[in-house]
């Protein structure tokens, strides 16, 4: 009797979790949707002026951050003879400051396999367009890193799967204040980046 | 599928009490197994199921550190395994120094989900920066349309999309790279989808063996359990 209410509890509660899970999804897709919306209509009233509407370009600070992430992407990204990064370690860059944008624009500063790095800022949730399409409600100010070249990258994984992914385009969104990686993805393919600010390109 | 269970619950006082006092190398225990990145450890349970859609677990740590180069992980997976495999995952991940998993590159501790689609693309994204240990979170992923899926942690939703995958399981536990990662967590309430209706428990319930230093075992069979690598 004890198992049958605990059951018949664990079902309601099951029940209510379920809910307030769709009500925090609902109201996260209304957020999105609206979001999505207000950009559309400033893009479309400002398209007129300004093809790049809700993207900007990066200041010399953001640009500083954007290489440093770049370089960290770079460096534990190499793919070995075998596909398998040859190591998942990470190198930071070798000088900080506004210097290491002219380093940066040098392409023997980068590993063989890189060869092209661009970057700009938008929002993060026009930024996951440019990773993988996936939705967000969280819509804080990013710059988007692109790489194009060979990667590969180690990864989680479930039980039987390859413990790394390859790809030739690298993309990583970057929060604008604290400059961590918010979004990442290695692709065969991505959506162009409108108009970024090239880094360096063999 | 009960036996794994009955196995692993059998050897888990035994493993605690070797690993407590020291005398691990020689007995005959679940083998010890080299946790690098290339070569994972896992302590999880598969749920199979026609047509699961979803699954969930409110998942507590006990402890999640790790150690520079590595990273362990307590979360749940949504996994098609008839492809490449494909998956969408969701969970705790902790990651060391110095280390890229996903692209994420600064050591910290994550609410983070993950997605590998049909026609190639893997996919990494935060979802929380720094999530409290203590309480525990809800974790869960689910099938919004044919080609959308929610996961879902502690009040923040990421949605994949352009994802034709075809789920065949889900996998409950925990992930690491290293032997000397602490990753134990309690789950409890363990739920799969099917269709539009949630049902509780692992669906039958089955699994590889969890190599130490990776447990898993049921507290209340097939719904609740503690599982990774003891604190």
């Amino acid at each position: 009797m004890l198992k049958a209410w605990a059951k018949v509890g664990s079902s309601f509660a099951s029940a209510d979790r379920a809910g307030r899970h769709r009500i925090a999804v609902l109201a996260a897709t209304f957020v999105v949707v609206a979001m999505t919306v207000a950009a559309t209509l400033v893009s479309v009233q400002t398209t007129s002026a300004n093809a790049a509407a809700i993207t900007w370009g990066l200041s010399t600070t953001q640009m500083e951050q954007a290489i440093g992430v770049a370089y960290l992407e770079a460096s534990s990204t190499i793919p070995g003879s075998n596909g398998a990064p040859l190591t998942g370690l990470t190198s930071a860059a070798p000088i900080d400051g506004p210097a290491l944008i002219t380093y940066a624009a040098n392409p023997s500063t980068w590993p063989s396999n890189v060869d092209r790095v661009s970057c700009l800022g938008t929002d993060r949730q026009t930024a996951s367009q440019y990773v993988d399409g996936s939705m967000t409600p969280d819509n804080r100010p990013t710059f988007v890193v692109r790489m194009t070249g060979q990667f590969s990258v180690p990864i989680t994984a479930p039980e039987g799967a390859s413990t790394y992914a390859t790809g030739t385009v690298l993309t990583a969104v970057i929060d604008a204040l604290t400059g961590q990686v918010l979004d990442f993805g290695v692709d065969t393919s991505g959506v162009s980046l409108p108009n970024p600010m090239v880094v360096f390109q063999r | 599928m009960a036996i794994l269970g009955r196995r692993v619950w059998a050897d888990w006082p035994l493993a605690l009490l070797l690993v407590a006092s020291g005398v691990l190398g020689g007995v005959a225990a679940a083998p010890a197994q080299a946790c690098t990145t290339s070569n994972h450890c896992y302590g999880t349970v598969t749920g199979t199921a026609a047509g699961i859609d979803g699954d969930y677990i409110f998942i507590t740590p006990s402890c999640l550190s790790i150690p520079s180069g590595n990273f362990v992980t307590d979360e749940l997976w949504l996994v098609d395994s008839a492809s490449a495999p494909n998956w969408v995952e969701v969970g705790y991940l902790q990651l060391g120094s110095g280390i890229n998993v996903g692209g994420i590159a600064t050591a910290g501790r994550y609410g983070f989900w993950a997605d590998q689609r049909p026609g190639g693309g893997f996919h990494a994204h935060v979802l929380e920066t720094n999530p409290y240990l203590t309480g525990g979170v809800p974790a869960e992923i689910w099938k919004n349309t044919s080609s959308t899926w929610f996961a879902y942690f502690n009040g923040y939703t990421g949605e994949s999309t352009s994802n034709t995958m075809i789920a065949t399981h889900g996998d409950w536990g925990s992930e690491t790279t290293s032997a000397s990662a602490h990753g134990l967590h309690t789950g409890t309430g363990a739920e799969y989808e099917i269709g539009s209706t949630w049902h509780l428990g692992v669906p039958n319930p089955s699994g590889g063996t969890p190599a130490l230093p990776q447990t898993f075992v049921w507290t209340t069979y097939n719904t609740d359990y503690k599982a990774g690598v003891a604190c």
